[in-house]
């Protein structure tokens, strides 16, 4: 467990898989859950003040914010973690690795953290990024402080 | 930036973030920004609105 930085200011995490063969429903399918945002490769998937954002490959996003009320990135990335193995199964990360593996997608954690100025920037838990790496998915950090 | 958008330093991050996130890009990945809040990618794409993020 990571210590937590009581001079966080925001924080949350995101499970990401893409594609350019990647069919939106059949993860959502698999993990039994509605994604923050997913489209098909081609597909308007954006829109505002007279211009189109198109996907250059497809998206599945499932974004911690909203779910979790905690400013500990640690209790986001586990969240996220309790989707991929619901229970301590991972019978649904062997699906997902067949998913991806047919469809050739790859997936990433994607970890937005904002602190005060001097706070210390949170550092990810080896069991955290050990459970991610399974799918695989590699943690992508994006941290600033004031 | 943020200061010339009109927004404090975390909501710009934060509205970046997902912005890029949204688009497939990395955390990493170069964008610009305009006046307006419109973010373009390396390609010159649109990807979004800061605005609409906040």
């Amino acid at each position: 467990m990571t210590n937590f930085e009581p001079r966080t200011l925001r924080t949350f995490a995101s499970l990401r898989f893409m594609g350019d063969r990647l069919e939106p429903a059949r993860i959502t399918a698999v993990l039994g859950i509605a994604p923050t945002t997913a489209y098909r490769k081609g597909e308007i998937f954006k829109r505002g003040r007279g211009h189109d954002a198109c996907g250059r490959t497809g998206v599945w996003v499932l974004s911690s914010d909203g779910h979790v009320a905690d400013r500990n990135l640690d209790t986001h990335l586990r969240y996220l973690l309790a989707i991929l193995y619901p229970g301590g199964s991972d019978d649904k990360l062997r699906e997902l690795c067949d998913l991806m593996r047919e469809e050739e997608l790859t997936a990433d954690v994607m970890c937005f953290w904002y602190g005060k100025s001097g706070a210390q920037v949170p550092a990810i838990a080896k069991d955290l990024s050990t459970a991610f790496a399974r799918l695989p998915a590699e943690i992508a950090t994006d941290f600033h402080t004031e | 930036v943020a200061q010339r958008l009109g927004i404090s330093r975390v909501q710009l991050g934060e509205a970046l973030h997902r912005i890029k996130r949204d688009a497939g890009l990395s955390p990493s990945d170069q964008v610009r920004i305009w006046d307006d809040g419109s973010v373009m990618d390396d390609g010159d794409a649109w990807i979004g609105n800061v605005y609409d993020e906040l």
